[in-house]
């Protein structure tokens, strides 16, 4: 359903609309009418800057929580090697030991590496791409608020006297409540489920702004290549973080209720965990080593002046590796006993997922010979990425050599490879990238001989730590014990990592005197201070709350060095869409996910609380689980439910139609069309949800292969029950069909009409497959188990969208909702028929799933 | 829209079904309820790949005609005017 007119012109692929004539709509919502430009895209004074939703104050938020985190991991890590610093040393006990190195795991992969990427992602992508803002914005500020809120549940487990000790795996079934008791395992599992809240959210709004909101004329082949990466990374983490959410959620259900997912005496599988954990956490080294890739790719050219060599290739090679990436997780577990066919194909993926990062440095190199580099800081942290990662990546490729693995599995050696990898492919990269937007963030330039000082003791220290621990582990120290024996050769590496570690500690201790020196001694940045040739330097640093006055047509992939016009007329005077603002609104182009056209004007929520509220109702709703106290738990839930009904409550903008002041185009405000934000989005939330059913669905079948005789012995759901479902996901999937079909062109009471059937129809899916479950016992074994989750997943969805359908009628009914303003029936339509392919797919595997 | 996406995604896209047979096939075989027999596997897993591998030759030689076609209306040049370019 496409109410843009099409465009026919085969040149400019732009043409005046037909209802160019007619007049705007007069009952469109205004804004703040008293306000000029600047004043609407301020931020608010004081305190009230909490209730920000600006992608640049959210992104600068989650690189300073980030960043704080990662002091805290970093702190964590040099007492882990003060401990091993000399053999027999009782500096730590071991349980502290336990503690302290889960701990810098966890927080290094959960609560810096993913936020700071989702940091970057979020400051420098409307930036980049021609935007004025992320096209979801309030979402971005829930997930931080979610990120934040998880991150302290983790961290206050210290607190408690609870820190979790399983390592950053967390594996069964030495997390299970037989072997940790108390609490720290649900720590551990309730925070970082929390903070994972705020990936999924980043996914989404990731994805549909850099598909719907670029400047006119940027096609995909024009984006800046960050934002290639960001892209993958983004559908990564859609599919890649479900897993794990599953997998949390199962294990927390077996601490709490006892149900038995991983008990190998009632048909549960301990592998199961492993393969659910490393289902997200290969793919999560790639989710962090991608974006810190796109960010070199995006340095390196400016310092080279050239263009990046072989973009094609280097798109090709990010996509490749998306998807191969989902291909390794095995090879985390070559030592558990898995069959050699499942080795031979693990190590075969593992190998070759050396070709596209080989094609993507092969484009950086080529790249450094075309011109001749200049030396500054950032330059230093990407050559000390290249060194390191591809160092890295050789002992990745023997790792993935089945008998070298096994040999040098959980030894130190590991240790030192997921090192080089991650702090060669993630760190130094994000301390070039510091150096490189600091000034965009301050307008100040940070100290060139600091920053080397930074470098150099980065480089040396980290090359002395992590190299040593190659040999510790050749020589066969294995890896989490808390002290060792003296004179079996260990002692002399160990105090050479140890005093590595301290010098690498003391160059992010330059870095952070650097930065708090440069904020008020710093010299002015000015505008475009690097050369770059990306939009985000269009403005002289910082900009203007607003980004763009005026947004620019883009006619090529490096702008500010093919567009003179961008740089010799002031920033704000450069012509370009809506510059005008007649209904005093914060708004932005929404364009067509290809060819990068406008199609829409994109209304940008002003600031609000209703996020924060939301994301402190699901925070005490996980907070209220962990103490066990389920009233609060219910409160919890109902504060999140009014602050997001609360947030989505706000007069429909669609309907309005205006020029934007370019070419003569005038566009429709929030589209009802399937390219707009709103249903790309929707696309990206679907893809989590099927990702989180697939995993269930992998759970089910997995145990169903692996342990028959239970998976036989399980008592089969009510199978008249179960076919009545498939029948009702039949008629839910015609309503939401209907309703995503009529939401712009029926009459409102109709629509609300089929909003009702649709809600009747869901109560009824709800209630036959919960009587297709009712005779089995969850607790009899794994399978039955995993079954009452599947229906528990699919109430909850079910849940939801029969709330989003009342929420639809009401609004219609109350008049907020007026004739042609089809958009939220349209999401609606698309979620009931995603909703209804899983209840049909439940359905089918009650029906055959358990003894007759 | 979809075109375009399997030109982009389309080698890779076969190479992840492909995976995933192979891994189901080794799951059907390996796993204690035992479903298909070694040998079976080898030869499924032979016709999965040789499929793949057509289907990869496919989708390259539709790919480079119907680039072939986007670029006649368009232009009728020579090779000399292509070379200029």
């Amino acid at each position: 359903m496409i109410d843009t007119p099409p465009r026919n012109d085969p040149e400019a692929g732009i043409v005046p609309q037909p209802g160019a004539e007619r007049p705007a709509y007069d009952v469109a919502p205004k804004g703040e009418t008293g306000k000029d430009f600047e004043e609407i895209w301020a931020q608010p004074p004081g305190w009230r800057v909490l209730s920000s939703v600006s992608h640049r104050v959210v992104g600068k938020r989650f690189l300073i929580t980030g960043f704080v985190f990662f002091l805290i991991a970093g702190l964590f890590a040099l007492l882990v090697r003060l401990q091993l610093l000399v053999p027999e040393n009782t500096f730590l006990d071991s349980e502290t030991y336990n503690q302290l190195f889960t701990m810098h795991g966890t927080i290094m992969m959960f609560l810096f590496a993913i936020p700071m990427l989702e940091g970057f992602a979020v400051y420098l992508i409307p930036l980049m791409i021609g935007a004025r803002d992320l096209v979801f914005p309030r979402l971005g500020a829930f997930g931080y608020w979610c990120y934040l809120f998880g991150g302290i549940i983790v961290l206050s487990s210290f607190l408690f006297d609870a820190a979790p000790m399983g390592g950053w795996f967390m594996y069964v079934p030495l997390s299970t409540s037989a072997y940790t008791e108390g609490l720290s395992a649900d720590f551990w599992l309730i925070g970082i489920t929390l903070a994972e809240i705020a990936s999924v959210t980043a996914a989404v709004e990731i994805i549909a702004a850099i598909l719907c909101s670029r400047a006119p004329g940027m096609t995909l082949g024009r984006m800046p290549i960050l934002m290639w990466y960001f892209l993958a990374a983004a559908f990564m983490i859609a599919v890649a973080f479900p897993p794990l959410i599953i997998g949390s959620i199962l294990l927390e259900a077996e601490r709490l209720l006892g149900l038995p997912f991983f008990d190998p005496g009632l048909g549960g599988d301990p592998l199961l965990w492993q393969h659910l954990f490393w289902l997200f956490g290969h793919p999560e080294v790639y989710i962090i080593f991608l974006p810190a890739a796109g960010m070199v790719a995006t340095m390196l050219p400016v310092f080279v002046g050239r263009p990046l060599f072989g973009y094609g290739f280097a798109v090709a090679a990010v996509v490749t590796m998306a998807f191969l990436s989902f291909g390794l997780w095995a090879h985390h577990m070559f030592a558990t006993g898995l069959p050699e066919m499942s080795l031979t194909l693990f190590s075969a993926a593992s190998t070759m997922v050396a070709v596209p990062t080989g094609v993507q440095i092969f484009c950086l190199i080529a790249t450094l010979t075309l011109g001749r580099p200049r030396l500054t800081v950032p330059m230093y942290f990407i050559l000390g990425f290249l060194f390191i990662f591809v160092l890295g990546g050789l002992t990745g490729v023997m790792l993935a050599a089945v008998p070298f693995n096994l040999q040098a599995h959980d030894s130190y050696f590991v240790v030192a490879h997921l090192h080089y990898v991650l702090i060669g492919g993630f760190v130094f990269p994000m301390f070039g990238a510091l150096y490189y937007w600091v000034p965009h963030f301050t307008g100040r330039m940070m100290s060139e001989r600091l920053g080397k000082w930074a470098f150099w003791l980065m480089f040396t220290g980290f090359n002395l730590a992590f190299f040593m621990m190659h040999l510790t582990g050749l020589r066969g120290m294995p890896r989490r014990v808390a002290t060792y024996p003296e004179g079996i050769g260990w002692d002399r590496l160990n105090m050479l990592s140890t005093i590595g570690a301290f010098i690498l500690a003391a160059g992010m201790l330059v870095f952070l005197v650097d930065f708090f020196r440069h904020q008020r001694n710093g010299a002015p940045s000015g505008r475009n201070p690097w050369g770059a040739a990306t939009m985000e330097w269009l403005y002289p640093p910082p900009p203007p709350g607003y980004n763009f006055r005026a947004i620019p047509r883009v006619t090529s992939r490096e702008p500010l060095w093919d567009q003179p016009e961008l740089m010799e007329t002031p920033a704000a005077d450069i012509p370009g869409a809506l510059r005008a603002y007649p209904d005093h609104r914060r708004e932005t182009l929404g364009s067509d996910p290809v060819s990068g056209e406008p199609i829409q004007i994109l209304r940008l929520p002003h600031p609000t609380w209703f996020p924060m509220l939301s994301a402190f109702g699901m925070a005490l709703l996980f907070a209220a689980t962990l103490a066990s106290v389920y009233w609060l738990c219910a409160v919890g839930a109902v504060i999140a439910l009014i602050g997001i009904t609360l947030w989505v409550w706000e007069p429909s903008d669609t309907g309005v139609e205006r020029d934007i002041g370019i070419e003569g185009l005038r566009l429709p405000v929030n589209a009802v069309d399937r390219r707009s934000h709103l249903h790309v989005g929707l696309v990206g939330s679907n893809l989590i949800l099927f990702a989180l059913y697939a995993s269930l669905l992998f759970a089910g079948l997995y145990l169903w292969n692996t342990q028959p005789a239970f998976a036989e012995a399980t008592e089969r759901p009510a199978r008249s029950f179960a076919l009545l479902g498939l029948c009702l996901s039949v008629v839910v999937f015609a309503l939401s069909w209907m309703t995503g079909r009529g939401g712009a062109r029926a009459t409102l009471w109709m629509t609300g009409v089929v909003n009702l059937c649709l809600a009747a129809a869901l109560v009824g899916l709800a209630y036959v497959l919960a009587r297709a479950l009712w005779p089995v016992d969850p607790w009899s074994t794994a399978f039955a188990s995993v079954g009452w989750s599947m229906g528990a997943y699919l109430s909850a969805l079910i849940a939801v969208a029969l709330y989003w359908t009342l929420f639809n009628a009401l609004r219609k009914a109350v008049g907020a909702t007026r004739p042609g303003q089809g958009l939220p029936d349209l999401l609606l339509g698309s979620y009931g028929k995603g909703v209804a392919v899983m209840a049909a797919l439940t359905s089918v595997a009650f029906l055959f799933a358990g003894s007759p | 829209m979809t075109g375009l996406t399997l030109r982009i995604f389309g080698p890779v896209l076969i190479w992840a079904l492909h995976f995933i047979a192979l891994y189901a096939l080794i799951s059907a075989a390996c796993a204690p309820r035992g479903l298909i027999a070694a040998d079976m596997v080898q030869a499924l897993a032979a016709l999965a790949t040789g499929l793949a591998a057509i289907l990869c030759l496919v989708l390259l030689v539709s790919t480079r005609r119907a680039a072939r076609v986007r670029q006649r209306p368009h232009s009728p040049c020579t090779r000399r005017h292509c070379g200029a370019r």
